[in-house]
């Protein structure tokens, strides 16, 4: 709960909040909630410098930037169990594999819902996203390589004897004597 | 409002429940439990030759060298033991296609004499060895067959001159602890102790040509027997020796006027006699004579003089008689007319009495039990005719089924003279008719037991589905069995639901899982059909003998599936076909003739069956029958089926270019004399364009393709062709390892040759791709190292038999037969006997076609390969991959595993001596098992094994359990409708054996057999009840909401 006299109590020295404000190293939850209040403010003072209109947009894109790098956290993880599930088809490699896809193509599937906090149409999210799907197609592609690994993906000739023709025919009828 | 949502739910679950429950008996399940419950194993006896009744024991021996013991109480005719008395030496046979053996040429143990020795309670048999003439007296226990003791009397000197005039007989003399046999061809007589068959005492030889008759001569302390010969002058002679006498004393020394004895034959001289008080001894010759009369002479010790007897005709078959009396001797005596006669001489007169009036038309047949005469008879139909001794009253008849062949009698329980007036129904009749059928009878006509012994005489087999009647289809004749598989009560398969199967419940669910299948046997002798159920213990589903009319003597039949139908040719005058209905065996329809070109010996006529068009995929496929005897060429004609036969000209479409169908049809002949040498001819099937000389023969044929043996000094010693069925329906490639494929060389066409020749290994000619495993290549330098030696080869070659083109051969050194081949797809599988490493050795080769990388072939990619559609396609010869393995057995026969869709890994069935098969993982004899250790990535993930070249005989695979089929010589497989199981059907020469096999050694579509059926059913009634209880809860509980 943001209240109002406690944002004014600050609010008369408009230097030292841009002092604080100019940190560079501010953490996510003290930047959000200036910002949030400041947007408070500036919603009841209808007064938004543009200095402040940069700073918001800068405070967006290293959000947006933190959003995307996400998976990458978690991907030397994931790694390390497919790793030790081994090469054998048991219940642990079908469940980590499983969850690898499932969640990699969940996020594939809510991009703009992961960015839509950070969507105002001012920034620009290309470059988030992009990285953003790189990463989980990395993430993708290490589960389809453990499908690979696993021998669950059609990637050899074996897994296309169906497309030999039938031995069946024959151009000529013989048969065995009785 | 969640509550009447949850209500509706509750009601449409539980109406799911309640519906799945209906539906349950009418699923059937199939319980892994029942494995190894339905295999049977009939033993089989063959040509019986003796029978004794001894109480309600049967004693039984057959010309196959087999001694049973049957009981006269059980139903089945099941044997209580039967022993098979070995050949002492082996004896090269001759091979049949295939590797049986033909059994026509196959010598086996003659049983001479079957007796029970009373006080021992041991059966005895006095055999002769044919491989190295010796005599042979065995005795078993009577309960449980073992065999007590054996006597081998090696042949003796006898010049062979000597020996072929002489009766090939025996005797054995019994007495409380001794036992006296005598050699009927050289007269020797040797006393063995009874308990344990050693040798007491040889007698001095007699100077007799043929030994006629022998009587135990018992008289207390002093023992000896009383043989009744043919002197070296041609007259009767009689000696009696005695137990440790110094020499046979010749009692008398008979003439018979009238006729002779030599010229009439032999067996021309009977003796019987009885033991008298006081050392005394009547003995009776009889002989026939010259005219229609009879003579006798009596040999008294103390009055011998001479008579004749007359009018009943040239004696057929003597009866001993029991009339005890002293001083005298009495038989009875068959006549050609039909009479049997008592002939009772005492005191030097000859008394004579009819006991049987004569029987025209008679059959040469009678046996005496006790106080009756059984003869057999036609006059009314097969049967017995039964008379009293005493006063020659007919006492009643016994049908008979067929033509008799032999007949005994005995009395249940045993005879005792003090019972001369037995009841007519204790008397039991055992008949054999010419048709080898074994039946045990009543004399008020009940059947006690049958058995076919023409089972031991199997020239073809087939295997085919059971087609379960449907409900309220009533096919007359059809046994009780196949009602009972179709008809069954609801209650039964509800209750099988929750308690565990019983073998009578599951064999109700057979059919449904192609479980149950026809054996169809032609039994080649006696021209006679047989169909068994393959459930039920085999039983008898019908049997039919095939017509055998005038010109049509020795014919030879053939048998094809047609469908439902099985259609018999018959070879012999100008032929004749017979559409039967397989279930009951029913004529259907009939062709009386086939318009061959007589006289047609029995190899004129070849059988091919065609499949079907392909416009019409599922009818029966055609039968091919070509005639090679026509003077201007082989001419052809199709039987399509039992309509064809019953329209005119043997059908709609026979005769016209249509019924050779959009695709060429060809056919082959193999000539493989047995002087060396064999060649290959092909054949194409065209209409000509002038009208066909007959127009049953609307085909004619011309030579497309011939290949011969390089060599006219190889004798062709088997023959494989594979299975057209197995072929098509087989994997196109095989997978390795890392992806990639291995694609087979399947030719539904092929047929492999094994010969042999005893020269110096030549280099083969350069047309041929000729390929030699590293045992061989040891052998020829081996083989060259002894000086040019000749040494005995086995050649083995695959050659087309539709171009007619040589695809392999490959040659091994110091080969001795018998060889056995399989032909499975593309892997040949032949066995051998390697005479210089002593051993059985195994050799496999498979075929393959091509490979593919494991990036060759993918969603977007082909590989570049030229389909072989065609025998003529392909310039290249297929690949093969040959290695040999060592098998620690004599090897019988060879077969392999058939599923319905060929997915389970195949297996290879081993028939090994004594008898017995194994089930042998195919990938123990895979070619490609790798000689490099260790194993590479690529070779573990394809599951090969690392080469040993020892094949492993575990008891778990061996099928046949405890089971011994003697002279195994033909395993036959069936697929059944699981996947996982495979119906065998072993063939001995006296054994029978039918069971069920898992070639993946797991029944993947199985229950297993801790399925827990009460915990499923309990589970299923307490989630109904459950969700009925719930929703009413809820229901309850929504209105007490709504009214609060």
């Amino acid at each position: 709960m943001y209240t109002d006299w406690n944002f004014c109590s600050v609010g008369a020295s408009s230097s030292s909040l841009t002092q604080a404000v100019e940190k560079p190293l501010a953490s996510y939850h003290e930047v959000h909630e200036g910002l949030a209040s400041r947007q408070v403010h500036e919603a009841r003072t209808g007064k938004v410098t543009n200095e402040e209109m940069t700073l918001e947009r800068q405070l967006k894109q290293k959000v947006a930037m933190d959003i995307a790098q996400t998976p990458a956290k978690a991907l030397a993880m994931q790694g390390f169990m497919m790793y030790m599930t081994g090469s054998s088809v048991s219940i642990i490699s079908i469940m980590v594999v499983g969850m690898s896809l499932l969640n990699s193509a969940q996020a594939l599937a809510a991009v703009n819902q992961r960015f839509e906090r950070v969507a105002d149409g001012h920034i620009s999210l290309i470059l988030p996203k992009l990285i953003y799907v790189a990463l989980n197609c990395v993430f993708l592609g290490m589960g389809l390589y453990k499908c690979s690994s696993l021998g669950l993906l059609p990637s050899t000739a074996v897994d296309f004897i169906s497309r030999l023709p039938s031995t069946a025919y024959r151009a000529e009828v013989s048969s065995v004597p009785v | 409002m969640p509550y009447p949502c949850f209500r509706r739910i509750s009601i449409f679950v539980s109406f799911m429940y309640l519906s799945f429950l209906f539906l349950i008996p009418s699923v059937y399940a199939l319980y892994e439990e029942d494995a190894g419950k339905f295999d049977w194993h009939k033993s089989l006896l063959g040509p019986v030759c003796h029978a004794r009744f001894e109480g309600n024991f049967l004693l039984l021996a057959s010309s196959y060298g087999a001694v049973a013991v049957a009981s006269a109480s059980n139903s089945d005719g099941s044997l209580l033991w039967r022993q098979v008395i070995p050949l002492a030496a082996p004896v090269a046979l001759p091979v049949r296609d295939g590797g049986t053996m033909d059994k026509d040429e196959k010598p086996a143990v003659k049983v001479l004499e079957l007796v029970l020795h009373p006080q021992k309670r041991l059966v005895m048999a006095l055999t002769r060895d044919p491989s190295t003439a010796a005599l042979g007296v065995w005795a078993w226990r009577l309960f449980d067959g073992n065999l007590m003791w054996h006597v081998t009397v090696p042949a003796s000197g006898v010049p062979l001159g000597k020996r072929v005039k002489a009766k090939e007989g025996g005797f054995l003399a019994l007495f409380p602890d001794t036992v006296g046999a005598v050699d009927g061809e050289t007269g020797e007589i040797y006393f063995l102790s009874a308990v344990d068959g050693t040798r007491i005492w040889k007698a001095p030889a007699i100077e007799l040509m043929a030994v006629t008759g022998v009587v135990p001569v018992d008289g207390g302390t002093e023992k000896g027997v009383v043989v009744v010969g043919e002197g070296s002058d041609g007259k009767a002679q009689a000696f009696l020796v005695r137990l440790g006498g110094e020499k046979a004393e010749k009692i008398k020394s008979v003439s018979f006027s009238d006729g002779g004895l030599i010229s009439h034959g032999t067996p021309s001289l009977h003796a019987f006699a009885r033991p008298a008080p006081a050392r005394s001894l009547a003995l009776l010759l009889l002989s026939p004579s010259s005219s229609s009369s009879l003579s006798a002479a009596d040999m008294q010790l103390v009055n011998p003089s001479g008579a004749k007897a007359t009018p009943h005709g040239v004696l057929s078959s003597p009866i001993p008689s029991s009339h005890p009396s002293s001083l005298s001797a009495s038989c009875l005596v068959l006549s050609d007319s039909g009479a049997v006669v008592e002939i009772t001489l005492t005191q030097g007169k000859f008394m004579q009495r009819l006991v049987a009036p004569p029987s025209s038309p008679s059959l040469p047949l009678a046996f005496r039990a006790g106080p009756y005469v059984l003869r057999g008879e036609e006059n009314q139909g097969p049967g017995v005719e039964v008379f009293r001794v005493v006063d020659g009253q007919s006492v009643g008849r016994v049908r008979g089924r067929r033509s008799l062949r032999g007949l005994w009698a005995g009395i249940r329980g045993g005879w005792r003279e003090e019972e001369k007036e037995g009841r007519e129904s204790d008397l039991l009749v055992l008949t054999v008719d010419k048709a080898e059928t074994l039946v045990l009878q009543t004399m008020d006509d009940r059947l006690v037991w049958l058995r076919e012994e023409c089972l031991a005489d199997v020239a073809q087999v087939l295997i085919v589905d059971h087609r379960p009647p449907a409900e309220g289809e009533k096919r007359s004749g059809t046994e009780d069995v196949t009602e009972a598989l179709a008809t069954s009560p609801l209650f039964e398969k509800l209750l099988s639901v929750v308690l565990p199967p019983s073998p009578s419940s599951s064999s109700v669910r057979d059919p449904h899982f192609g479980l149950t299948k026809i054996l169809l046997f032609l039994c080649a002798p006696s021209s006679r059909l047989i169909a068994l159920l393959s459930s039920h213990g085999g039983t008898i589903l019908w049997t039919r003998d095939l017509p055998s009319v005038e010109g049509r003597e020795g014919a030879r039949w053939r048998m094809v599936q047609q469908g439902d139908e099985v259609l018999l040719v018959g070879e012999g005058g100008e032929g004749l076909a017979i559409w039967l209905d397989i279930v009951t065996g029913h004529e259907i329809a009939s062709l009386p003739t086939l318009g061959l070109t007589p006289p047609a010996p029995s190899s004129s006529l070849l059988l091919f069956p065609i499949a079907s068009s392909s416009s019409s995929s599922s009818s029966p496929p055609r039968l091919l029958l070509v005639d090679t005897r026509n003077a201007t060429g082989h001419r052809a004609r199709f039987l399509d089926g039992s309509s064809c036969a019953q329209g005119a000209l043997g059908g709609r479409e026979a005769g016209t270019e249509e019924s050779l169908g959009d695709r060429p049809i060809f056919y082959h002949t193999l000539s493989t004399p047995s002087s060396g040498g064999a060649s290959l001819q092909t054949y194409r099937l065209f209409k000509p364009s002038s009208a066909p000389s007959s127009p049953n023969w609307p085909f004619q044929s011309a030579v497309v393709g011939a290949s011969s043996l390089p060599s006219p000094s190889e004798l062709v010693v088997s023959t494989a062709y594979p299975d057209v069925r197995e072929t098509m329906t087989a994997p196109s490639s095989h997978p390795l390892g890392d992806g990639a494929l291995l694609l087979k060389y399947l030719n539904p066409y092929l047929v492999a040759l094994a010969s042999t020749a005893s020269l110096p290994p030549s280099p083969p000619p350069a047309s041929l791709n000729v390929t030699r495993d590293e045992g061989s290549q040891e052998g020829r330098r081996q083989g060259g190292d002894e000086g040019g030696k000749e040494v005995s080869t086995l050649y083995v070659t695959l050659m087309d038999t539709v171009s007619g083109r040589v695809l392999y051969r490959v040659s091994h050194f110091h080969v001795q037969g018998p060889v056995r081949m399989r032909l499975v797809e593309n892997w040949l599988i032949y066995s051998y006997w390697n005479c210089k490493a002593q051993r059985t050795e195994i050799g496999s080769i498979t075929l393959y076609d091509g490979f593919i990388d494991r990036k060759g072939l993918g969603l977007f990619t082909s590989p570049e390969f030229k389909e072989r559609t065609s025998s003529f396609d392909g310039d290249a010869s297929p690949v093969a991959l040959q290695q040999t393995f060592l098998f620690p057995h004599p090897i019988l026969t060879l077969g392999s595993t058939l599923t319905a869709r060929g997915i389970t890994t195949k297996a290879l069935l081993v028939g090994f001596e004594p008898g017995q098969i194994l089930l042998l993982d195919r990938r123990l004899l895979d070619p490609r098992r790798p000689t490099a250790l260790p194993l590479s990535k690529t070779e573990k993930a394809e599951g090969l094994l690392p080469y040993a070249p020892h094949l492993p005989v575990l008891p778990p695979h061996v099928v046949t359990y405890n089971h011994t089929l003697h002279g195994l010589h033909s395993l036959y497989t069936a697929p059944s409708s699981l996947e996982s199981t495979t119906l065998l059907l072993g063939v001995g020469d006296l054994d029978l054996y039918f069971t069920r096999l898992y070639p993946s050694h797991k029944p993947f579509d199985l229950l297993p057999d801790t399925f827990n059926h009460v915990l499923v059913s309990l589970v299923l009634l307490i989630s109904v009840v459950g969700v009925g209880f719930l929703g009413k809860a809820a229901q309850a509980k929504a209105l007490r909401e709504a009214w609060a």
